[in-house]
C-alpha cells in the first residue's frame, strides 16, 4: 500500500510538473530553400543556370533568300546584311532559298546578366557597344556563314567610338583559365577580318550614328573593346548568407558609367562570390539574383571599388517581374 | 446468551473508560504548530489544494502506519508477562496515538495472546477446522482471533461473527470461563486431530493467565466501553476518504456549428489524452445496515497534449561565419560576417493542456461484507463548483491559438452535473482505517465548451480511486 502510495506521488508530481508548451521549429532536409551546399563545379541543371532561362526573352524571328544579297530589316533599328551565296551548311553545301534568321539584341546591362553573356574576354574586363544573337536555319538545318564571307551587322549608337572590336562567344572555353574566367562562357577577340566602323547618316528623323559590324560568323557575336583603365585593379568579394551558394546564385558587378558587365564567380573554399581586375574607385552595382526553389531572390548594393573589398548582400524575395524591372533599370 | 457474554464483559470492564493526556502532549503540538507556520508560502490556488490534498493524505498514511506499528508494539509486548501492570510508557502510548476503543481491543488481543502463547498459527488453522456447531463458535471466534495477524482486524470478526447486539454488562469471569470450557471441550473432543503443538499447551496456566488479565483491565482502569455492533463500523458512522485516482480521459468532439468537418479531424489528430489524475476529500455517512452517502470536495485535472504542425514555417537565423579570403595580391584575409539565414520547414507546437475542475460529489452507496472484505457501489451526480483551463487549441481557422486560466476562452467556468459510478473495495487495516481501492466511470453531462464554440467537447473518465477511509465515529462515541 505504501508503495502505491508513493507511486501515485511521484505520478501526481509528474504530471504536474511537465513543461506546459513548446515551440520546435523543424527545417526540411533536402528541400532548396535550406540547401547551403557550394558546388566545386556546378552541375548545368542547377539554379544558378537555370536564372538565364528564366529571364532570357525570345529572339526577333526573320527570313532571307539566300540565294541573293538580302538586308534584314529587325524592328529594334538592326539590320543584318547577308551577302549572295554565303550561306552553307555545316557539311559545306550551298544553301538556296529561304533561310530562317534567329536575332538577339543585348543592349542594356540588365540584357548581359538575363542571358550571363558579361563582358569579359578571359579575365580581361570589356566595354560593349552592343552584343549580338544570330541563328539561321533551314527546315531545321543548321545554316552557317562561308569562312571567307562576312555579314553586317548595321545597328545605332548614339555615340559610337572607333576602337571597337570584335569578339566571338566562345563557349566552355580550353582551360586553363586565368582567374576571374567564367569557365562556361566567355568572350574572345576574333582574329579574322572581322571588323567594327562607325557611320552616321542622315535620315527624316535626323542625324543617325551607329556601328557597322562585319562577322565571319553567326551565334554569339559582340561589339567591344577592352576597359582600359590606368587605376590599379583589386578583387571584389561578396558575402551572402549560408543558402546562398553557387548553385543556386548569380553575381554581377555593374559598372555605372560604362557598358561593362562582370560576373562575380562562386569561390567553394570560402563560399564567396568574387572577381579580380575592378578598378578600385569604380563605381559600381553589385547585383545577386537567386533561385532558391521556385522563389527568386534580388540583391542589390551600390559600392566603391577599394582595395580587397568584401561587400555583405542581404538578398530579397522578390517576384520575376520586380527583377525585370530592376535589371531594365541598370 | 453465550454469544453475547465477551461483548458483555467488554463493556463491563472498559466502559466509560477515558486515558490519560500525556502530559507533555500540548508541548509537542505547540512544537508541530511553530514548524508548520514556516513550511510552505501558499502562493496560489493550485498549490494550495495540492497541498491539502498532500496533508490529507499524509494524515491517513500517517494514522495507517500507527495502527501497523501499534501491531508490532503490542507483539513485543505479547512477549512479556501480562500479568502484570501494564508499563506507564505503554499506557501513554495507548492512550496518545490509539484511541480508547481501539486501547481496549489491543489489550484484549494482548491478554488472550499471553494465555495461548505458544500455538502456532498451523495449530491455530487446525483448531478453528475441528471446531463446529453454535457451541463451538466462540472458541472458533478466539481461533479466528489469534490466527489473523492483525489484533485490530480480529478482534472486528469476532465481534461480528460471536455477538449480537445486545449490549449487556456481565462479569469478565462469566464470559471467560464458559469462553474457556468450550476450547477445553473442543479440544477433548477431537484430541486425536489436533496437531502435536496444541496439547502441548499448558491450557491451565493460559487460563490462569487469561483470569489475571482480565483483572489487569479493571486495575488499569477500564472501567466502561460502547460495545460494536455487528458489521465493521456501528450505523450511523462518520468516515472521511483521502484519495486519488490516475484517470484515463475519452474525449468526444461534436460539431456545435458549421459542417466542417475538416476542423473536428484537425482537432481530434491534434489532440491526444494523458494520463489525467483525480485527488480529494469525502466524507461519507452510514445509512442504516448498508446504504452510506458520500460527499466532499474534488480535484480532477485532465492532461491533454496538443500538437500542431504548421507546413511552411520560415525562421531567421543569425549566422557568424569567418571565413578567409585570399586578396588581389596573394595575402590571406580573415573576414568576420553576420548573416542572418532563412530557413524553411515546419513548426511543431507542442501544449500540454490542462482540464481543471473542483467538484463536489454528491454518491449513494451501497455496502455489503464479503469474506472479510467490504464491497460497495457507489454512484450519483457529481457536481462541477469551479473549471479551468490552460493550454492550446485550434481555432475556426485550424490555427493554434491558447487559451488560460483568466483569459475569456470558448470553455466555460462552470460545466455543470456530471455522473459518477464507482464499485469501491475495502479493507481494513486498523481500528479504524482502512484502504479501499474504487474503479469509477465519470461522465460530464454538458460541454465543456461554451454555446458560441464550434465544437463541443466532452469527456469521460474513467480511474481507479485509491484511498484511505477514517472512521471519525469513535470521537464523538466517547466524548
Amino acid at each position: 500500500m505504501k508503495n502505491i502510495l508513493v507511486l501515485f506521488f511521484v505520478a501526481f508530481l509528474l504530471t504536474s510538473c511537465s513543461k506546459d508548451n513548446s515551440v520546435e521549429f523543424v527545417p526540411y532536409i533536402g528541400h532548396p530553400l535550406n540547401d547551403t551546399t557550394w558546388a566545386i563545379n556546378v552541375p548545368m541543371d542547377a539554379s544558378a543556370y537555370r536564372l538565364s532561362q528564366e529571364f532570357s526573352y525570345t529572339p526577333l524571328v526573320d527570313s532571307f533568300n539566300a540565294s541573293s544579297t538580302s538586308v534584314v530589316k529587325f524592328s529594334n533599328n538592326v539590320e543584318v546584311t547577308i551577302p549572295s551565296g554565303s550561306c552553307v551548311f555545316a557539311n559545306g553545301n550551298a544553301v538556296s532559298g529561304t533561310v530562317k534568321i534567329e536575332l538577339l539584341v543585348l543592349n542594356k546591362k540588365g540584357d548581359y546578366i538575363r542571358f550571363a553573356r558579361p563582358t569579359t574576354s578571359y579575365s580581361s574586363i570589356l566595354e560593349s557597344a552592343g552584343s549580338f544573337y544570330i541563328n539561321t536555319s533551314q527546315n531545321g538545318s543548321e545554316v552557317l556563314l562561308r569562312s571567307n564571307k562576312r555579314a553586317i551587322i548595321n545597328f545605332i549608337d548614339s555615340s559610337p567610338v572607333n576602337n571597337m572590336l570584335v569578339f566571338y562567344g566562345q563557349h566552355n572555353p580550353v582551360p586553363p583559365l586565368p582567374i576571374g574566367t567564367n569557365p562556361l562562357f566567355t568572350w574572345m577577340k576574333a582574329r579574322d577580318s572581322s571588323r567594327v566602323t562607325t557611320f552616321t547618316r542622315v535620315n527624316t528623323s535626323g542625324v543617325v550614328k551607329g556601328y557597322n559590324l562585319f562577322s565571319g560568323k553567326f551565334d554569339w557575336i559582340t561589339c567591344e573593346r577592352f576597359r582600359d583603365t590606368s587605376m590599379p585593379r583589386t578583387k571584389i568579394t561578396t558575402l551572402l548568407p549560408a543558402n546562398y551558394t553557387n548553385t543556386n546564385t548569380t553575381t554581377y558587378a555593374v559598372f555605372k558609367h560604362s557598358n561593362t558587365i562582370v560576373q562575380l564567380l562562386g569561390d567553394h573554399e570560402s563560399r564567396t562570390f568574387f572577381t579580380a581586375g575592378i578598378p578600385i574607385n569604380e563605381e559600381i552595382i553589385l547585383v545577386s539574383i537567386s533561385l532558391r526553389g521556385t522563389e527568386f531572390y534580388l540583391g542589390t548594393k551600390e559600392i566603391v571599388a577599394l582595395d580587397n573589398m568584401v561587400v555583405s548582400m542581404t538578398p530579397e524575395l522578390k517576384t520575376k517581374s520586380e527583377i525585370e524591372l530592376v535589371l531594365d533599370s541598370l | 446468551m453465550r454469544d453475547n457474554t465477551f461483548d458483555n464483559f467488554i463493556k463491563e470492564k472498559v466502559n466509560n473508560h477515558a486515558s490519560a493526556v500525556p502530559t507533555d502532549m500540548w508541548q509537542r503540538i505547540m512544537q508541530e504548530k511553530k514548524k508548520d507556520r514556516k513550511v510552505i508560502w501558499w502562493n496560489s490556488q493550485l498549490l494550495l489544494i495540492a497541498g491539502i490534498l498532500l496533508m490529507s493524505i499524509a494524515a491517513g498514511s500517517y494514522f495507517w502506519y500507527n495502527a501497523a506499528s501499534n501491531e508490532n508494539d503490542f507483539a513485543i509486548y505479547n512477549q512479556k508477562n501480562v500479568a502484570n501492570e501494564l508499563p506507564s510508557n505503554r499506557k501513554k502510548l495507548l492512550s496518545s496515538t490509539i484511541q480508547k476503543s481501539s486501547n481496549i481491543e489491543a489489550l484484549i488481543n494482548i491478554e488472550v495472546k499471553a494465555s495461548s502463547a505458544e500455538p502456532t498459527e498451523k495449530t491455530k488453522a487446525a483448531f478453528i477446522r475441528n471446531t463446529s456447531s453454535s457451541k463451538a463458535n466462540s472458541v472458533e471466534t478466539i481461533a479466528t482471533h489469534l490466527s489473523v495477524s492483525n489484533p485490530l482486524f480480529s478482534l472486528r470478526n469476532r465481534l461480528k461473527l460471536g455477538q449480537p447486539k445486545g449490549k449487556n454488562n456481565i462479569d469478565g469471569e462469566q464470559i471467560v470461563q464458559p469462553f474457556m470450557s468450550d476450547w477445553e471441550a473442543s479440544v477433548n473432543k477431537s484430541n486425536t486431530n489436533f496437531l502435536p503443538e496444541i496439547s502441548k499447551l499448558n491450557r491451565p496456566t493460559g487460563l490462569a493467565n487469561l483470569k489475571t488479565n482480565m483483572n489487569a483491565l479493571k486495575i488499569s482502569g477500564f472501567q466502561k466501553i460502547d460495545c460494536p455492533k455487528s458489521g465493521d463500523a456501528q450505523n450511523g458512522d462518520w468516515f472521511i476518504e483521502v484519495y486519488g485516482s490516475p484517470d484515463l480521459v475519452t474525449k468526444q468532439n461534436t460539431l456545435n456549428k458549421g459542417t466542417s468537418t475538416r476542423l473536428l479531424q484537425s482537432k481530434d489528430s491534434s489532440e491526444s489524452r494523458q494520463l489525467s489524475f483525480t485527488a480529494g476529500v469525502r466524507f461519507s455517512k452510514e445509512l442504516g445496515e448498508n446504504m452510506v452517502f458520500k460527499t466532499g470536495f474534488q480535484f480532477t485535472q485532465m492532461n491533454e497534449k496538443f500538437t500542431n504542425r504548421i507546413e511552411n514555417e520560415r525562421r531567421l537565423t543569425t549566422v557568424v561565419t569567418t571565413r578567409t579570403i585570399i586578396g588581389s595580391q596573394g595575402q590571406t584575409i580573415l573576414v568576420k560576417d553576420t548573416s542572418v539565414t532563412e530557413q524553411i520547414g515546419y513548426s511543431q507546437t507542442t501544449s500540454y493542456n490542462r482540464y481543471r475542475s473542483i467538484d463536489i460529489p454528491l454518491l449513494l452507496g451501497y455496502v455489503f461484507t464479503l469474506d472479510g472484505w467490504q464491497i460497495g457501489v457507489n454512484g450519483g451526480p457529481i457536481l462541477n463548483i469551479k473549471s479551468w483551463q490552460e493550454g492550446e487549441g485550434l481555432d475556426a481557422n485550424l490555427l493554434p491559438v491558447s487559451f488560460a486560466k483568466n483569459k475569456a476562452t470558448v470553455y466555460k467556468k462552470n460545466t455543470g452535473f456530471g455522473l459518477y459510478g464507482g464499485v469501491s473495495i475495502i479493507k481494513w487495516v486498523g481500528a479504524r482505517t482502512s484502504v479501499f481501492a474504487e474503479p469509477y466511470i465519470r461522465y460530464n453531462l454538458s460541454s465543456l465548451t461554451n454555446s458560441s464554440s464550434i465544437v463541443n467537447e466532452k469527456y469521460k473518465l474513467s480511474g481507479m480511486l485509491l484511498g484511505v477511509r477514517y472512521n471519525l465515529s469513535n470521537f464523538k462515541a466517547t466524548h
